[in-house]
């Protein structure tokens, strides 16, 4: 299997783990989590420098604060910054000033006119794409979900919000994990190692993770109304 | 004396599929027994258990719970039956082993009580070095050991076990084996499951074999 995808799987399944590691000197910091979300939601909303450079130095403080964690933050960016500037490529030869249709864009792709301005349109938008998030990461990170969870759940209104993230946070790794043994138990009997066959191999698994996840979250429900005594903290069947 | 949990004609068909799972099932559960479900994989075992736990609504019939229909008691009869999940993974639900016990007591009593409930029962099966561990780090015995603690931690009165023993080594198969015998002497009603024989041996008061969906026999 092609060591990249591995490592990207059981790095992403590592990262999303380490949200759940407790941090016992959070007395007193988890204030910070409000003012986390508060950064993201300007950076998600304006493009505005100060809201930027907000968000920047509150998470390079968090991190500095994270210590053995800082580690997990950086490489939360990277991952970030990869991603971004994967998907942000057709900005490099795309006007943001207008809408393009289909002919437009297929001529600027042939035309490869990469502007000035569609170079800082490509750093904004990686930069945005990064430092959105950042802050709420790098406070998972810091103060570690069980302590923001457990004092969401004493809130009714962010109850069900930090419910789900739980789920979220706790099964996501093990589909993760499923997704790359299903490549590799697949891999382990395919004979013929070239670049097609390795990429059917990984495709094929597409459909059996979408069905093994029906099956998962249908047993999951059934898990939690069973432990579902009122409407605490889901209240998804329980009253039926 | 009345069952304390008695199936009525019970039909069960999955969404989507023709063919019942469960077929016009009558059976009772009597107080402070251990009754085994024996049948072979795909015989109905797991989904006769969500059905008595009243997670799945039969197509046909009633089941009761002490003489009124369960479906009419919900949600509070939730916290007087405990389901342990053959796959113990889905039932981790909470970042921590602590967490994951207390998630049942939480929803019932106070903060400190709930915490004492929990200490009690990971001690009593000799889990308490994991309470501040993380769910997704333990192995698939201690996740078993754990689902288990998050059932007995809110002290139901009805057990409903999906396979307990099945997957585990020999030192955690007989420490449930204890724990269920003990269980019984405190007056717990458990229902448990096994794929061709009640492995390990419980001590089972009655044994029902299902096949195809139907009761083939009582003992």
């Amino acid at each position: 299997m092609n060591n990249m995808l591995e490592s990207f799987i059981r790095n992403l399944s590592r990262l999303i783990d380490s949200f759940n590691r407790t941090n016992r000197d959070v007395r007193g910091k988890v204030y910070i989590f409000p003012l986390s979300i508060l950064l993201t939601l300007l950076v998600s909303t304006t493009d505005n420098p100060i809201s930027l450079v907000s968000a920047a130095t509150f998470t390079i403080l968090v991190s500095l604060h994270a210590r053995d964690r800082a580690g997990m933050i950086v490489r939360t960016a990277w991952y970030l910054a990869l991603l971004s500037m994967i998907i942000g490529l057709p900005l490099l030869i795309t006007s943001t000033n207008s809408i393009m249709d289909f002919g437009q864009l297929l001529r600027s792709i042939e035309a490869l006119n990469v502007t000035e301005n569609s170079i800082e349109t490509y750093a904004r938008f990686i930069i945005r794409i990064i430092l959105a998030p950042l802050p709420v990461l790098a406070t998972i990170y810091y103060l570690g979900w069980p302590s923001i969870a457990t004092r969401a759940y004493r809130l009714p209104l962010l109850r069900l919000p930090a419910a789900i993230t739980t789920i979220f946070i706790v099964h996501l790794p093990r589909l993760l994990r499923h997704a790359l043994s299903m490549i590799l138990a697949r891999e382990a009997r395919t004979f013929h190692h070239d670049i097609r066959t390795a990429w059917k191999n990984r495709v094929s698994i597409i459909g059996d993770l979408i069905v093994g996840s029906a099956t998962h979250s249908k047993m999951l429900q059934y898990a939690i109304n069973a432990r579902t005594f009122n409407d605490y903290p889901f209240d998804f069947e329980a009253r039926k | 004396m009345k069952p304390l949990l008695r199936l009525e004609k019970v039909s069960y068909v999955y969404p989507g599929n023709n063919e019942p799972t469960l077929r016009d099932i009558n059976m009772e559960v009597w107080e402070n027994e251990i009754l085994c479900i024996k049948g072979p994989n795909g015989s109905g075992k797991s989904t006769l258990l969500l059905v008595m736990a009243g997670l799945l609504h039969p197509t046909t019939g009633t089941v009761y719970y002490k003489e009124v229909p369960l479906h009419d008691q919900f949600p509070e009869a939730r916290s007087k039956i405990g389901v342990l999940f053959q796959n113990p993974e889905v039932m981790m639900i909470n970042p921590t082993v602590f967490d994951e016990i207390a998630y049942g007591p939480r929803q019932l009593f106070d903060e400190d009580t709930a915490k004492r409930k929990v200490v009690e029962v990971a001690r009593l099966l000799g889990i308490d070095y994991l309470l501040d561990r993380s769910t997704i780090s333990l192995s698939y015995g201690e996740k078993r050991l754990v689902a288990l603690a998050s059932i007995l931690s809110y002290d139901p009165e009805l057990l409903l076990l999906d396979e307990p023993l099945s997957n585990l080594q020999d030192s955690k198969i007989d420490r449930i084996r204890s724990l269920i015998n003990q269980l019984k002497q405190r007056g717990k009603t458990i229902v448990l499951t096994a794929p061709n024989r009640c492995s390990g041996e419980v001590r089972c008061d009655r044994t029902l074999i299902l096949e195809n969906g139907t009761i083939i026999e009582i003992t």
